[in-house]
């Protein structure tokens, strides 16, 4: 009693909702029946292409014209093709009653519209009428919906079905899930689980939802299973079977050979996902040769793959990179300074005295015809310290090549210069400057080796010349706009010196960058001090004449002590040899061999 | 100076510097997006491994660790955490515009006097912010970095490339410098870096005069003989 009383109250519920006006007798319109009169009658000779629905569950003959209104108002709301604000299209084209059946012609489109219709309550005068249509392409309302009593052993009755098929299939010495083949398995075809494609697309995730239940958390699943393979289902892609990466995030091998993915698109709704996957076989799918290079997309996925198709992608040490904390680029280390002529070590003794008292002389004695000279203004430096020097720029910005704000193709060419005249035109436009000596902490410096650069003879179209980048700060006499005061200006230039020239030694390209100065703690090296050789005697050894020997050797060469015992070793604790070892071996010893 | 009519030269070398501001800017757009999120790819930016007598190439120099081919650095790279660049001053010079010689250059028309847009090497200079660690909240330092690049022998490349597609690997790094130029404001409030007593190291210059028979005299010591002990 108490059951019929609830469903009483939601179908009063979806009265009100759908078709409360029929209560209050509004219906304006001509009602269907009356438009066309008993034509029906006459409707099976034209054999036009109608389709035919049957309706059932009213009980009332008297009741059909309000019926067949009813059927009217509510599929024309739910017709693919809605009218365009005019009159609602008629959507029972003919009717007829036999016994209690109505029967309708509807247009084949329509049909979808009274699927949707399809167990709605029709209020008559002796209540609530559950109306039935039936007819070809009309969805029937789920059995449960009418036998619900009848439902509950059989969803067990699937559940079971589904457990046993789990356990069949599932390989507990391999740990493997063995999906394959799932069309042409047996125990599936009887059941009738894969006959239609709604119940194949359904198969899958209840699989997955049953293998969820079976297992009680992810430590569980972890344990279980380590391989699936889904071979063999002629999969075109992983709609039906995405549900995997929920259920089984963890697995470590995967089988999707011989399905029918064409491309990695087919795959992408597994991107990211298995982050721990080992090895993936796509063997036997079109995708090997309808996508050439398809391997990139899948290693940059599956970040911990190793064995791809079986062919090794990534090696043990790459894996175990990723587990490794990431580390922040260490601070400054020492300077890198490969120059064993010294020659950039002169040249930039003498740029920087002569760019700030004789600039004229440094042009004529190391820039020629071919020798650049650029300048660019980051004004912008976001990064660093808090408190910069924010100078304004404005001797410099005229002559400014920051390819980030002049974009301008011929701005950018004349603010390149080239040869001794126009640089010289360039330099007298920066004012006076005082770069601090170089045998301070305030510049960090590398040069290494730059092969390529041009030969000025024209014998070889490429010579090994120098790369050299300086930073650091220098002060400024500025005395722009009226202004009478010393600034501190930070710059990163980079010279590209090559042979050639009066002095043996030409710039091939000058290009300096300004910033505002914050400060040189960046360049101070922080790198290791500890000697990369091993340390060959501990200090307890030593005798007390060896113990003064090596105070001696540390105070007169500054050497480290541990590095000034292995000179003392080396040279058989003979002061003399030391020394001359030392002086051989001086240019070579790493700078932290030093205090 | 916009309406000064240029000579045939200087046309010619407006369209160059034209094509190498292009490869500049096409390039560190690249090179700092992959260095960021696609460090797989780092290593293709790199030409291949050369040794010669004078130097090897590509030579690699960054925070003065010298690493002398693209795999290995790329290695490093990948175990760096969060880097987030941004270029805020960028400039670019030819360097030397026959650097392949003309019988190499794909589709080239083999006249040691043509095809420079697509012979010559690039020195870019790159200086900008570099965000650390953590998105939005980690240190930002100031770094400074110069490349030179040199055609990529393996591509050929249209006349007069405009990188309207990007990057693609038109010019490979040859030699790169890296430097921190600044450190991120919180690195120094720590006193982390803001020591400016540096741990003992000297630069070349500071080491230049150091001679060993002046320090050896200066401690009472002289080279020949036994010396007072």
């Amino acid at each position: 009693m108490a059951s019929h009383r609830r469903v009483g109250g939601i179908r009063k519920h979806q009265r009100r909702d759908r078709d409360g006006d029929l209560v209050m007798g509004t219906a304006p319109r001509v009602s269907p029946a009356t438009r066309h009169p008993p034509r029906s009658q006459q409707s099976a000779s034209h054999g036009s292409n109608y389709t035919e629905l049957r309706i059932t569950g009213w009980t009332d003959e008297k009741e059909i014209p309000r019926l067949i209104q009813f059927l009217e108002r509510h599929s024309s709301r739910r017709s693919p093709n809605p009218s365009k604000g005019g009159v609602p299209p008629i959507m029972v084209k003919r009717s007829k009653v036999v016994g209690n059946v109505l029967t309708i012609s509807v247009r084949p489109d329509d049909v979808i519209a009274f699927s949707k219709i399809n167990g709605f309550s029709f209020a008559s005068a002796h209540g609530n009428q559950k109306l039935n249509i039936a007819g070809t392409g009309i969805r029937s309302r789920s059995p449960n919906h009418t036998t619900v009593s009848a439902a509950k052993p059989q969803t067990s009755e699937t559940i079971d079905l589904f457990k046993a098929f789990l356990e069949r299939r599932y390989d507990a010495n391999l740990k493997l899930l063995n999906l394959s083949s799932l069309a042409t398995d047996e125990e599936v075809a009887k059941s009738g689980m894969f006959e239609t494609e709604s119940r194949q697309s359904k198969f899958f995730p209840v699989l997955m939802t049953i293998c969820d239940r079976q297992m009680k958390n992810a430590e569980a699943k972890r344990d279980a299973i380590h391989s699936v393979t889904l071979s063999n289902n002629g999969l075109p892609n992983l709609g039906v079977v995405k549900e995997l990466a929920i259920t089984l995030p963890e697995i470590k091998n995967l089988d999707l050979s011989s399905n029918k993915f064409t491309s990695t698109k087919d795959l992408s709704a597994w991107k990211h996902k298995f982050r721990g996957l080992e090895h993936l076989i796509l063997t036997d799918n079109p995708l090997e040769t309808s996508q050439p290079g398809w391997e990139q997309d899948i290693i940059k996925w599956f970040p911990r793959l190793r064995l791809l198709n079986g062919v090794q992608v990534r090696t043990e040490a790459q894996i175990a990179r990723l587990d490794m904390p990431k580390q922040t680029p260490p601070p400054c280390q020492n300077g890198l300074w490969l120059d064993g002529d010294k020659i950039a070590e002169n040249f930039l003794v003498e740029f920087f005295q002569g760019f700030d008292n004789d600039r004229n002389a440094l042009i004529q004695k190391y820039y020629d015809s071919t020798s650049t000279f650029t300048m660019n203004v980051n004004a912008k430096a976001r990064g660093g310290v808090v408190q910069h020097n924010r100078t304004p720029w404005d001797a410099y910005l005229p002559q400014s090549r920051n390819l980030k704000f002049i974009t301008g193709r011929r701005s950018r060419f004349f603010r390149k210069q080239r040869g001794p005249d126009q640089i010289q035109t360039a330099w007298a436009q920066i004012p006076p400057t005082r770069h601090a000596g170089l045998d301070t902490n305030k510049y960090s410096m590398d040069c290494q080796p730059q092969p390529g650069l041009p030969d000025p003879s024209g014998q070889y179209s490429g010579v090994t010349g120098l790369m050299v980048t300086v930073h650091g700060e220098y002060e400024e006499h500025r005395t722009a706009r009226g202004a009478n005061e010393i600034v501190q200006r930070a710059f990163d230039r980079t010279f590209m010196l090559g042979p050639g020239g009066l002095s043996g030694v030409r710039v091939v390209s000058d290009m300096l960058c300004l910033r505002a100065a914050g400060g040189h703690a960046a360049w101070i090296p922080q790198g290791p001090t500890e000697v990369p050789v091993p340390i060959a005697a501990p200090a307890a050894t030593l005798t007390p004449e060896q113990e003064a020997m090596v105070v001696h050797v540390c105070t007169a060469t500054n050497l480290k002590r541990e590095v000034a015992i292995q000179c003392l070793q080396a040279g058989n604790w003979n002061l003399e040899a030391a020394a001359q070892l030392f002086t051989a071996q001086k240019d070579t010893l790493p700078p932290d061999a030093f205090n | 100076m916009a309406d000064v009519t240029l000579s045939p030269e200087e046309k010619a070398e407006l369209d160059l510097d034209l094509v190498a501001c292009a490869a500049a800017e096409a390039f560190t757009d690249a090179y700092y997006y992959a260095v960021e999120k696609d460090r797989g790819k780092i290593s293709t930016f790199y030409c291949p491994k050369q040794i010669a007598a004078d130097s090897t190439v590509p030579f690699i120099a960054w925070n003065s660790v010298v690493y002398n081919d693209g795999p290995s650095f790329q290695e490093y790279l990948e175990g760096l955490s969060h880097t987030h660049f941004e270029i805020e001053g960028l400039d670019c010079s030819i360097l030397n515009r026959k650097f392949l010689p003309a019988a190499e250059l794909k589709g080239g028309s083999n006249d040691d006097a043509k095809d420079f847009d697509r012979r010559m090497s690039i020195a870019v200079v790159a200086t900008g912010s570099v965000r650390l660690e953590e998105p939005l909240t980690g240190p930002m330092r100031e770094f400074a970095e110069t490349f030179v690049l040199v055609p990529n022998t393996q591509k050929q490349v249209p006349r007069n490339p405009m990188f309207e597609k990007g990057w693609q690997q038109e010019w490979l790094i040859q030699t790169q410098n890296f430097r921190f130029t600044e450190w991120g404001a919180s690195e120094v409030n720590d006193g982390k870096a803001g020591d400016t007593k540096a741990n003992g190291v000297k630069n070349v210059f500071q080491r230049r005069n150091q001679s060993v028979a002046k320090h050896f005299a200066a401690a009472g010591l002289t080279i020949k003989g036994q010396g007072k002990v």
